[in-house]
């Protein structure tokens, strides 16, 4: 055999080596995903987990880390803007309300462009709540608000945890899928009361159980999995696949 | 024409052939060893450079004997401390080479000796070599490659290692663990081992005279004091904060502690300063403190119930950890070399903890929170490990000689205040109990403390408001648990340390 042949051999015996190789490591990465939706939810519901919304999210990107810088504002410098800007809504709409709340937060110095109005509703005692959540990227960053507070129309107080995205880490770390976060969810809990899920998707959240530091300046929020349920309780599972 | 084409055709398949055996080669790497795409990077392929390797503190760097006493012929001593090293294992003298003799000898004979013996014998000219730390003596023997027989099975570890012209053919041995005493007689003569030693020490070194002989009492503890003390250390500056240039070093070996990268860690920084990162939930937790600390610390994987490989493995790993971390505990350009201070198994779970010291142009420096770098290793991994950053211009050391108060005139002079230290040290516990209370006899208080001393050097203590290195006196007493420093010129009582408390945290 000459040496141009067994070049040619050796070619194609490499070029199927390559595409062995590059198949099996594929197929490893696709095992951690559960593609059978229906095995799930029956799994789900012999635990007592109930899906109350329509699908269970599919999609789930790689994603950073995300660090933050914590913002507040006295409440002496609250009361002096209120009593100096005397602010109210021009109107009793949830646009007017939304736009004096604006105002307000921009003169404290807290207004962001990751600040998006999310809800306008009425408290018990009559007041209004105009809440702002931080949105990055399309993800909300879970646990960074501002509420600002009216009453006849009039601002009365700010109730904010503002945490001000900084900067995305270098490098996106894979997440885990909805229904593993589902199935962590399930082997982690210990009570057997039934549940049903409201509401899930991926945020930007800081777990505060394992640390919460003293005056901490900066953070770093990484993704988790939000469940909602119809009782009210919120759970939290982190997303990244360790 | 064709013969070009095929010219050509074949150096295009010579070209594809090595792309595919390159390609199946990084395949198989993802392949076997578990690695994401995403995450390869040449790094993975390097090997260490020679500097690395050239940088690790080694074993044998920080096994030496925390001093050695060398008696000479008209009752007289001396106490090598700074200089240990040469005489442990230097060119001309080794006490290292001579205890590697004893044991690798063919013929030899092991047996129990009392203590009274010991010390008979090591009233000739002799020489003494001191491990104040835990050091097991077969673990020892089997990482120096020797196999030991059974008769020295009996020997637990190694506290003392001497040598006496009182019986030349023996190598004596002080077991720490089990308090006893053991001679081993193989065909290795001492004889021009013990005449290096003493012209050399006698040459270079104070004189030293037992404890005992000053305070006039029969004393438990062999503590050498010299007779008089001429010194020449100067306080130095010193820096324990961390500058805009420390803080990238910072950065780059925090990283080190989580596998080379931030990915799932968290960051936090608070107004303080302090900068804490954390992995998981609280699984690995990495605080470094404006105060120049840095402290490590992660839950043990198989829940601290193997060593991982033993007292040498578990060194080894500290070490490394230590040469690594380097960058966060000292000047990168300056001298490292850090001496064992402690080492001892840990207490309710497998694994050790050992405690490294520092020195300053050869003297060592003492710090009011303990030892500058603590490391605890389980299940061949580090769970713990806590240093302090410190630099200074280690050649402003030494200025103009002088002589100063000797540690008997210290003693002498404020051994009220140490007995009165020593008496709520040892209501809290010391490691040592206290029976007696001699509130209305003042010689008795004397004679208690001085009972209790169990060793006398000088070197630095860092003093942190002041920012400073400063000479002083340090008095170790029940057994090195509690110690006190004195200023080395004016011999004020600056600060006393109990590490009983300490390592119980």
């Amino acid at each position: 055999m000459d040496w141009t042949k067994a070049k040619t051999i050796l070619i194609i015996a490499l070029i199927i080596t390559d595409i062995f190789l590059i198949a099996t490591y594929v197929q490893k990465d696709d095992n951690g995903e559960l593609r059978n939706e229906k095995a799930l939810l029956s799994v789900l519901e012999e635990n007592q987990i109930f899906i109350g919304i329509e699908r269970i999210p599919e999609k789930h990107e790689d994603m950073p880390t995300l660090s933050a810088e914590y913002r507040s504002v006295t409440q002496e410098e609250v009361e002096a803007l209120i009593e100096s800007t005397d602010l109210a809504a021009a109107e009793n709409t949830e646009e007017a309300y939304i736009a004096a709340a604006e105002e307000f937060v921009s003169y404290l110095g807290l207004m962001s462009s990751y600040a998006e109005a999310s809800t306008v509703k009425q408290l018990d005692d009559g007041t209004m709540l105009v809440t702002f959540s931080c949105i990055v990227d399309g993800t909300e960053f879970d646990g960074s608000y501002i509420n600002c507070i009216f009453k006849e129309r009039k601002v009365i107080g700010i109730d904010s945890f503002w945490l001000e995205p900084m900067e995305f880490s270098d490098k996106k770390m894979e997440t885990i899928s909805a229904s593993v976060a589902l199935i962590t969810f399930m082997s982690q809990r210990e009570e057997q009361e039934p549940v049903t899920v409201t509401g899930m998707e991926l945020v930007y959240w800081i777990d505060y159980d394992f640390y919460e530091g003293y005056e901490t300046v900066t953070d770093t929020a990484l993704p988790a999995w939000r469940i909602q349920f119809s009782s009210g309780e919120t759970v939290y599972i982190e997303a990244f696949e360790r | 024409m064709n013969q070009s084409k095929n010219k050509m055709v074949e150096k295009i398949k010579s070209v594809v052939l090595v792309v595919l055996f390159l390609l199946t080669i990084l395949l198989l790497y993802f392949f076997w060893e578990d690695v994401e795409i995403r995450d390869f990077s040449l790094e993975n392929l390097r090997f260490s450079t020679e500097n690395e390797l050239r940088n690790t503190v080694k074993v044998t760097d920080v096994i030496l004997p925390s001093y050695i006493n060398i008696c000479f012929d008209n009752d007289t001593y001396t106490k090598i401390s700074n200089g240990r090293k040469t005489y442990w294992n230097g060119e001309t003298t080794s006490v290292f080479k001579a205890f590697q003799e004893v044991i690798s000898s063919e013929d030899t004979y092991t047996e129990e000796i009392t203590a009274m013996q010991y010390e008979e014998i090591m009233t000739f000219i002799s020489l003494r070599a001191v491990f104040e730390y835990s050091l097991p003596f077969r673990e020892y023997c089997e990482f120096l490659g020797i196999d030991i027989p059974p008769s020295m099975d009996v020997i637990a570890s190694i506290g003392e290692i001497g040598f006496s012209t009182g019986n030349t053919e023996s190598m004596f041995l002080y077991d720490e663990a089990s308090g006893k005493y053991f001679r081993i007689v193989s065909d290795f003569s001492a004889v021009s081992l013990l005449e290096d030693v003493s012209r050399q020490a006698a040459s270079e070194n104070l004189t030293y005279y037992p404890l005992e002989v000053y305070v006039g009492q029969d004393l438990d503890n062999r503590v050498l004091v010299p007779a008089f003390l001429e010194t020449d250390l100067a306080a130095l500056p010193a820096i324990c904060t961390f500058d805009t240039e420390t803080k990238e070093r910072l950065e780059a070996s925090a990283r080190s502690f989580f596998s080379g990268t931030f990915d799932f860690v968290r960051k936090i920084e608070e107004q303080s300063g302090k900068t804490i990162y954390m992995y998981g939930y609280g699984e690995k937790t990495l605080v470094i403190d404006i105060d120049g600390s840095i402290e490590y610390s992660t839950e043990n994987i198989d829940g601290g119930r193997s060593t991982g490989g033993g007292y040498f493995t578990a060194l080894e790993v500290a070490l490394l950890t230590l040469s690594e971390q380097r960058g966060l505990v000292s000047d990168e350009d300056g001298d490292f070399q850090p001496y064992l201070v402690y080492a001892e198994p840990l207490a309710g779970q497998a694994g050790y903890r050992f405690e490294f010291g520092l020195s300053a142009g050869g003297e060592k420096i003492y710090f009011e929170s303990g030892s500058p770098f603590e490391i605890e290793v389980s299940g061949g991994q580090v769970t713990y490990f806590k240093s302090r950053y410190l630099r200074f211009d280690e050649t402003s050391v030494h200025f103009q000689p002088e002589e100063v108060y000797t540690p008997i005139n210290v003693i002498a002079m404020y051994y009220e205040d140490v007995y009165r230290v020593l008496q709520e040290a040892e209501s809290g516990g010391t490691g040592r109990e206290n029976t007696a209370d001699f509130e209305d006899n003042a010689d008795k208080r004397f004679d208690y403390v001085s009972a209790a001393v169990s060793d006398v050097t000088y070197g630095y203590l860092f003093m942190e408001e002041e920012k400073e290195l400063h000479p002083c006196y340090i008095l170790f007493l029940n057994s090195g648990n509690l110690a006190f420093y004195f200023d080395l010129y004016t011999t004020e009582l600056l600060e006393y340390n109990n590490f009983y408390e300490i390592r119980r945290r």
